[in-house]
Order: structure tokens, then sequence, then C-alpha cells
């Protein structure tokens, strides 16, 4: 792409501490994203894909290096510049239920946004939470008057869209938004999504555990394994040809209709280690199968290996049929 | 009755039952009119959205809900020849553990989290199995191993708190085979854990059936998982089982719309990017209110007048096996038959 | 250990502060000491040579804050004192009495966990149902009755309509140890049964929050019996409240017993406070505040300690 990328992300580390111990959540996390494009994120719980989420948004702070939005540096933006900015930035959260507030009606959760950025006139206000809700396949007039727990949690997504979409967003952080859904509204929301994604001209950082939802909705992913990025290329490629010994283990633990019988034995054995206590060289090594010694002592370079196609290994599969 | 025919009985045989919860807003009709069998050593998928009354079957099978009145049952539950809902709660402890166990969905909440693995494994084997303290402990660190635990006897002095949640099942799953039941009911095992642990999980409980004989349930809302896990499968919506038949029959020939919505509305792998996806619309009916007619009319593409105010009921076409219920069933594709 | 590290710098504050705290409000009182003991020794008007002698032998010219730590140094080494009234040691005086109070409230404590425990799970595990509903109203009712009714009806009981417990006085436990315990009874009962109402309120609410859990619907598909589950899967995991409660009802069982000592004559702290207060004994009435602040710090410690022993999450949590 000739254009400058909305987001773009270099080395970025986020440490927290636990335990009275200094860790890193996420560790020297590089990625761009294009204007309208969507990017997937997807690995297992605790690898930092919620964390990554997050650092675009300065919450919190990364510890080390840079985040640009739409050229602007934001890691050393001062506060309330960034509170301008996070109106071009929205995030959305898995839980929908929960992220709302249960004492407030559907209307003011709504118009929210519109409030903090300062838009007094309450007619404005009322018709763009009316058209936003209509937006989202909500019916305002039964829906506005409403509060958060008379709607079921498919419902309550499509609320927690709306906010997101009411002050026209470039960039949707969308962290695992259908986990929570039942199959047939998770499929509900995710058309929603692409639909919405075309009429506002979103881009996207959407969220996953699960690799057949990220392929259905990105043009590009990116696997992740215990805080670093281990794969990243293009949806279709990633999936036809995975580099990544992680990337190819996951796709063949997925139990789909496809697969089906065919699932004898677990591709991945073992357990995720701690992030507390990565193993050394490779963090992936100790469930990869075919470790070598140098993965032990060296860690491999996130590298690309064809044009768009990262990874992070000594010996990547290349036993993809293209 | 003579051995043969004990064996050609089936080990578990529902009849129409019932489980209604009596609750301020209304009565909720969780399981509405289920029967289904299950033989020895066969594996049963029940599949449903979340609220179908998949739990609450499993719980009245081995009879863990309240019988303070809240709770409304009918029907039987015919297990080995004898009516369970007809024992004594004496009895029926009897049965809990030793026939039938069961495997809990988040292993997060299902250990006690004050109490100790082994005693957690120990208590059945002492209270149930009859062993003494020693041989129990022994037997215990036996099961951990079986389940693919390292060292079994280290684990047996730790908490919940410090093994992770794909561990966790697994010594969920130890519990349950201590006590050598003839059935395993696995409500949603995997549900609350990574993909990679989920499938370690899957192929465990498949070995450990296989070699033990067991019958098994497993409760999933994911197609996929029956899919490769299970020789048959019913299908549970609002409450009743909507279709029912061996899973390859299902997974090549679904009859009831739903069924088919369900297949189709979660993404496949093997579609390109940005693939419409054909969503079910609206939403699963609550079951304090459930619909006239069949229970899926409101969302069904096919529904006709008739699907509005008479409920179908679960049905076969001729001597089929594969049970239905709808009044437009879906037609048997020509290639399909080949 | 780390845990408990951390909660023993917080109370050893709140130790402070409590001694702190009262040697000031009962040196800030009005009326003046040294007058009340010349005029109580003397019945002419005491000459200010005499004052000052007295003043000093007390050190009550010195200001007030160098007063709080010469008390506080010679409490470390032991010394607490000694009464200006009689010259008895306080350490002496509270000796004497601490192991009569101590006994009062540890057989009340023992009574309360025994009544409340099972009618807390009688009535968890029946929750809404007519035993749990009598339960219930039993509790406010008993809830609604002051201390000194509760220990007036008691004795009206069981000691004058049917005379089977004495009604007041102590017997020394080496001379009597069956009339000593006997003697305990009422007092200890009419504390205990204050407290029950509190304690198995809450320990019926935790149970049946611990009764949906999942790990509960386990042990009932391994076919444990209800019994066992109640005791050995439920109980534990439902007394965290009720082991605060006991804790934080400590208060309570002081100011309990201060009335019920003196309601059934019982030479105890609290009898031995209220004899110091109406005396004006202020280093006495000091001695016996520090032995309640102490005694309230080692509790909360100990309440500490029974959260980790009840669940391992605690300590590993805290560390
Ligand atoms: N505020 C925090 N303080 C300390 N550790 C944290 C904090 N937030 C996250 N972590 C840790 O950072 C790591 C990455 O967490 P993150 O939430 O980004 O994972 P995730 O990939 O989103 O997982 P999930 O799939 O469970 O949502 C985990 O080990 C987590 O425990
Ligand atoms: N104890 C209960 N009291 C009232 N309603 C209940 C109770 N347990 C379950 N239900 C209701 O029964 C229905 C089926 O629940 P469940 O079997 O848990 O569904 P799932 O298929 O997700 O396992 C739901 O509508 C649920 O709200
Ligand atoms: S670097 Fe080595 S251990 Fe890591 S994924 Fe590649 S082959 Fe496996
Ligand atoms: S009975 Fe009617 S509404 Fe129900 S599934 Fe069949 S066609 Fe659809
Ligand atoms: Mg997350
Ligand atoms: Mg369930």
């Amino acid at each position: 792409m000739s254009q400058d990328p909305l987001l773009s992300i270099q080395d970025v580390t986020v440490e927290y501490t636990t335990q009275g111990k200094r860790f890193a959540a996420i560790s020297g996390v590089t990625f761009d994203i294009a204007e309208g494009e969507t990017l997937g994120l997807v690995g297992e719980s605790g690898c930092g894909k919620s964390t990554t989420g997050r650092a675009i948004i300065q919450l919190p702070r990364p510890t080390r290096g840079t985040v640009q939005f739409e050229g602007t540096e934001l890691t050393t933006l001062p506060y309330d510049q960034m509170r301008q900015i996070r109106q071009r930035l929205q995030i959305i959260f898995q839980d929908p239920v929960s992220s709302l507030n249960p004492r407030r009606k559907v209307k003011d959760i709504v118009a929210e946004p519109l409030v903090i950025a300062g838009i007094s006139d309450k007619a404005e206000r009322e018709g763009r939470v009316r058209e936003v809700l209509t937006a989202v396949g909500m019916d305002p007039d039964i829906t506005m008057e409403r509060r958060p727990h008379q709607f079921s949690g498919g419902q309550c997504q499509r609320i927690c869209i709306a906010r997101a979409l009411i002050m026209e967003p470039k960039l949707i952080v969308c962290d695992e938004p259908v986990s929570a859904l039942d199959v047939s509204v998770q499929a509900q929301i995710l058309n929603l999504l692409e639909d919405m994604k075309e009429r506002y001209g979103l881009t996207l950082l959407f969220i996953s555990h699960d690799l057949a939802v990220v392929k259905n909705i990105s043009d590009r992913v990116a696997v992740m394994y215990l805080g670093k990025f281990c794969e990243l290329a293009s949806s279709l490629r990633i999936y036809e040809a995975p580099a990544h010994p992680y990337t190819a283990g996951l796709m063949a633990t997925i139990p789909t209709i496809e697969a089906g019988a065919q699932l004898e034995t677990a591709a991945l054995s073992g357990e995720i280690p701690s992030p507390l206590n990565p193993p050394s060289g490779c963090r992936f090594r100790t469930r990869c199968p075919i470790a070598q010694d140098k993965c032990a002592s060296d860690e491999p370079q996130f590298r690309e290996i064809e044009t768009g196609h990262f990874v992070a290994c000594h010996f990547p599969l290349t036993g993809g049929t293209a | 009755m003579p051995a043969d025919i004990a064996e050609s009985q089936p080990l578990l045989e529902v009849i129409d039952l019932y489980t209604h919860f009596d609750t301020p807003r209304g009565v909720a009709h969780a399981v509405d009119g289920i029967s289904f069998t299950l033989d020895r050593g066969r594996t049963l998928g029940v599949v449903g959205e979340s609220g179908s009354g998949k739990s609450v079957l499993s719980r009245t099978i081995i009879d863990i809900l309240s019988h303070d009145g809240s709770v409304l049952y009918r029907g039987k539950v015919m297990f080995e020849g004898r009516d369970l809902r007809e024992l004594s709660q004496k009895e029926m402890r009897e049965v809990r553990g030793r026939e039938i166990a069961m495997v809990f969905q988040d292993p997060m909440s299902s250990l006690n989290p004050v109490k100790r693995i082994g005693k957690q494994i120990t208590e059945v084997l002492v209270k149930r199995m009859g062993m003494n303290k020693a041989s129990a402990n022994l037997r215990a660190a036996e099961l951990i191993d079986s389940v693919g635990i390292p060292d079994p006897e280290q684990q047996l002095k730790r908490y919940p708190m410090h093994l992770s949640g794909g561990m966790r099942q697994r010594v969920a799953i130890a519990i349950a085979l201590a006590g050598e039941p003839k059935l395993l009911i696995a409500d949603e095992p995997t549900t609350a854990l990574d993909v990679t642990i989920q499938a370690q999980i899957l192929d465990l409980l498949r070995k450990q059936q296989r070699e033990r004989n067991m019958a098994v349930i497993l409760i999933t809302h994911n197609l996929g998982i029956v899919s490769g896990y299970t020789d048959d499968v019913a299908v549970m919506y609002a409450g009743k089982i909507v279709e029912r038949c061996e899973t390859q029959e299902l997974m090549n020939r679904p009859r009831m719309p739903y069924t088919e919505a369900l297949m189709k509305s979660a993404p496949l792998l093997s579609d390109p990017p940005h693939t419409r996806l054909d969503a079910i619309p609206g939403l699963p009916p609550n079951l304090l209110n459930v619909p006239d007619g069949c229970r899926f009319h409101e969302r069904c593409r096919y529904a006709t007048d008739r699907c509005l105010t008479e409920l179908p009921d679960l049905t076969a076409d001729g001597s089929s096996e594969h049970l239905y219920a709808c009044w437009n069933p879906l037609e048997v594709k020509a290639e399909a038959l080949s | 250990m780390n845990y408990f590290k951390a909660k023993i710098l917080h109370l050893v504050p709140v130790f402070f502060l409590v001694t702190f705290a009262s040697f000031m409000m009962l040196n800030l009182l009005p009326g003046d000491l040294v007058d009340a003991i010349l005029l109580d020794e003397e019945s002419s008007v005491p000459s200010a040579a005499d004052r000052a002698a007295l003043e000093k032998e007390l050190n009550l010219d010195k200001p007030v804050i160098i007063r709080y730590f010469i008390w506080l140094g010679n409490m470390f080494q032991g010394d607490l004192g000694r009464s200006y009234i009689n010259t008895q040691p306080v350490t002496e005086a509270l000796a004497l009495r601490i192991p009569v109070s101590l006994e009062l409230m540890i057989m009340a404590q023992i009574l309360a966990i025994g009544i409340a425990v099972p009618l807390g799970l009688i009535s968890g595990y029946k929750a809404g149902q007519p035993i749990d509903r009598g339960i219930s109203a039993g509790a406010f009712a008993v809830l609604a009755v002051p201390l000194f009714i509760m220990g007036t009806v008691l004795i009206w009981i069981f000691a004058i309509w049917w005379p089977i417990l004495p009604s007041s006085g102590h017997t020394d436990f080496a001379k009597d140890a069956w009339g000593n315990i006997q003697g305990f009874i009422l007092p200890a009962l009419t504390i205990g049964l204050i407290e029950v109402p509190v304690l198995m309120r809450v320990l019926r609410t935790d149970l049946i929050s611990t009764l949906q859990e999942d790990y509960i619907a386990l042990a009932k598909s391994k076919g444990m019996s209800t019994r066992y589950i109640l005791f050995n899967h439920a109980l534990r995991p439902s007394s965290f409240t009720f082991i605060t409660i006991l804790g934080l009802q400590l208060g309570n069982l002081i100011t309990g017993s201060i009335v019920v000592e003196t309601l059934f004559s019982i030479p105890g702290v609290g009898k031995l406070l209220i004899d110091a207060v109406d005396a004006r004994d202020e280093i006495l009435v000091q001695g016996v505040i520090t032995f309640v602040a102490l005694v309230y710090v080692g509790v909360n410690l100990l309440v500490d300690l029974m959260y980790a022993v009840l669940d391992p999450r605690v300590a590993a949590r805290g560390a």
C-alpha cells in the first residue's frame, strides 16, 4: 500500500507487575493497519491480545515503543489531546452486558460520547442516536427508553457497537466481540460489523481466539503466542500455507464440521507456559513438534519470508500448498 | 433377566422427560418432553445454544436439581431397566458416582477451592468404593497419571488454584472416573478452555471412553465437536430435541431447518475471507414464554401456516432412524443419497 | 509469611492509636485527680506543697505527651503502673481478673458458635422452607432483646422458675471445677445468645451462595450424602463472613462482658473497669484499655490466620 498506514505500532512492550514480579505481557510487537483494513489478532488466553488492543488506545500507556495514529504519536500525547483522539479510536469489549451501565437508559448510553464531545443540542443528539441504533438493527422507538438488562447478549453487543459508532471513529478495536454470544447470534454480529465497516468506512482490529471467525472477517491475520507475534500474513495465505508451527497446530485443533471425524489426536501437546517465566529462545519451543537445539538458545526474529508474510521461526514450514 | 437381554437393553432410556422451574416470573420449560436412548459404550452428542436446556437435562438425569417443590418433573429415566426417578434419595446416591458420573463446564468452579486435589478424588474411593485410605491414595495417583498429569503423588497434595484450567479439567475427569461409572455426562467440558487444550481434553475423554467401554453424553454448543467426537447426536432447541440420528447422518443430511441453519451460521475455515454468513435472524425463545406451534417458527425461513399453530413431533421417515421435528423437512439432496 | 507480616504492620498502629487516644481522653477529663486522692485521704483542704509533691510523684507536673511516653516505656517493660487509689500494681489487678473474663468470653463464643453453626446450616440448606422461616423469625426476636433483658430473663427461667443454675457469684476453678463452670453458663449464654442471630444469618447467606457453586453439584454427582456435603464441602468456603463477624463482635463481647459481669457479680476485667472508672483511677482504667486493645489486635490476627487456614488462596494472594 502506497499511502501511510492509519495505525503504526513499532516495538511496543507493555509491562505489568504481578505478585511483586515485573513481566512483559507483550513485547516487541510491531504492525501496521492500513485505512479500511481489518486486521485479525488470534491467540490463546493470556497471550496478550487485549493488552495489544489496549496499548493502541493508551490504556495503559506502553512501557516502550511507539504508536502512531494518523501520523500522531500517541505515547507522548498529553492527556487532553489523547481524549480528543479517543473519539476517533473506539473499543468494543467481549462481555457486552457488563460493559453497559445497567442504571442508564440506552439512549443515554449511546449518546454519552456526544455529551463528552460537547454536543449540547439535545435534538441533534437524539437524531444521531436514532440513526446509529437503526444502523445496528435496533428499533430506536422500542430501544431508546429501555435499560440494558432488558436486552439479550447479542442486542447488548449491538448497543455497544452503536455507542462506538456514534462519533464516526476511524478505527475500532473489537476485543472478542462475539466470544460471549451464541453461534446463531454471532453470525448476525459479524455480518453487522462488515456492514458497518462498509457504511462508515471503518478500520478494524478484530481480536478473537476463534481462527474461523478471524479468517472470515479479516484481510490480514496476526497470530500471537505468549506476548509475541509469531506470524502475520494475508488471511488467505495464512490458512493456505501457515509457516509457523503454532499457527499450523492451532488450525489442526479447531473442531469444525469439515474436519469431522479426522480429528484423532491433539496436534499440540503440553501446557501454555506462564508469561512470568517464558522459555528461553523461541517461546513456543516447549510445545513445538519440530523444535531443535537452536530454538532453545536463539530467539527467532520476526522476518518476512515472502511478500507481506512475516514469521518468527527458525524453521518455517514450507509444506503449505499454494 | 437373561444376560443377552440385559446386553441388548439400552444403558439409558429417557422417556418423555419434563423438567420445569416454578419461578416468580412464570414456569420455565427448560426440558420439555425429551426422549432418547443410549447404548453401552456409545457417545451421544447433545448440541444446542445456551439456554436450550442441555445442563438441566443432564442434571435431571443424575438428579442433582432441587426437590423442594420449585422444580417440577415428569417422565422416566430408565437406567439398566430401573427408573431412576422412582428411586429414593439414598438409592439414587448409590447410582451417582458409581453408575453415572459427571464433568462440569467450568473447571475453575467445579473443584472445591479449599480442598486438596487428592482429597477430592479419594473421597469417592473411600466413601463410594469402600477402599481404605492407603489404597485410595495409590489409586488416586494412578487416576491422576491416567489423565495425563505429570508427578501424580505431588499433585495430590496441591489445591486447585495451583493448576491451570486444562489440568483442573483433567482432575475433574479423574474424579468422574474414580467410581468406574458406566455413563459419563460431560456438560460442555471444554467451553472454558483454550482450543489447543480443548483438543487435548476431548482426546482424553475419547481415550478413556474406549478403554473403559463407557457410554458418554457429550454436551456442547459446537457442532464441530459433535462431528469429531460423537457417534449419535441430539439437537436441542428451546427445551426439546428437534433432530436425532447418527452423527455422520446429521452432518451429511440434516432434515430440520434449525440444524441446517446452525451449520450454516458458523464460519468455515475453507470459506474465503469476507464470506457473508447465513445468520439466523432473531433470538432463541424465552423459555418462560415459548411460542405456539414449532418453537423455531419465528426464525425459520421454511415456516408455513401450520408451523405457527401445531407443534411437530419427533418422527422419522418410514423405518429410518433419523428423527426430526418439522412439518417441512429439508429434502434429502440427490447427491447425498448416492 | 509475608501475608502475616503485612497484617501485623497493619495492626500495630491500631494499638498505638487506641492507647494514645485513651490516654489523652482520660487526662483531659475535667476534675482533678490530685484533689480527689488528697481529699479522700485527709479531711482538711490539701496544702499546695502536698499537691506539688503528689503531682511530682505521679509525674503529673510533666506535659501529657511526655507522660504518655513514660507510660509507654514502662508498659514495654511490663509495668502498667500502680493504682492511684490502692497502689496495687495494675498488672497484678489484671492478672487476677483476666482468667475470669477470658473463661467467660471463651464460653460465650463456644456457645454462640455451637448454636449458630447448626442453625445457619439448617436454615441455609432449607432456605425459604418453613423451618428456615421459623429459625429466622426466632433470630429476629432475639436480635430485638437487649443484653440486660436477656440476662434477666435467663436468670428468671433457669435460676428462679426452674432453679438449676446459680444466678450470681463466682467459684474458683481449682476449688470446684463443676461449680465454676455452672456459674459461667448463664452469663456466657446471655452474651452468646445475643451473638447468635447475626452469626447464624451470615452463615445462612454465605451457605446459600456456596450451595449454588458447581463444586457442590460435583460433590452431589459423586454421590456424597447431604450431611457430608454440608460439613465437608460447604461449611468452610461459607465461613468467611462468619469469622469476620466473630472478630468484629469482639467489641460487643467486651461491652457484653462488662454488663454481664455486673449483672451476675462476676469479678472479671469488666467489673474491674467499672470499679476503676467509679473511683477515677485513671492509671488502672488506662491499663484495662491497653489490655483490651492488645486482645483486640491479637484476635484480629487470629481471624486473619483463620482466613488463611480456611482458604489456601488467601495466603497465596497475600504473598
Ligand atoms: N492489569 C494487569 N495487571 C497484571 N497483569 C495483567 C494485567 N492485564 C493483563 N495482565 C496479564 O498480561 C497477560 C496478557 O493479558 P491479555 O489480557 O492481553 O491476554 P488476552 O490475550 O487478551 O487473553 P484472553 O483471551 O484471556 O482475553 C496475561 O498474562 C495477563 O494475566
Ligand atoms: N434453577 C433454575 N431456576 C429457574 N430456571 C432455571 C434454573 N436452571 C436453569 N433454568 C433455566 O432453564 C433453561 C435451560 O438452562 P440450561 O439447561 O442451563 O441451558 P444450557 O442449554 O445452556 O445448558 C434456561 O432458560 C435457564 O434460565
Ligand atoms: S523457532 Fe523452533 S521452536 Fe520455535 S516455532 Fe520455530 S521450530 Fe518451533
Ligand atoms: S416446523 Fe415449520 S417452522 Fe418449524 S422448523 Fe419445520 S418448517 Fe421451520
Ligand atoms: Mg482478552
Ligand atoms: Mg449449560
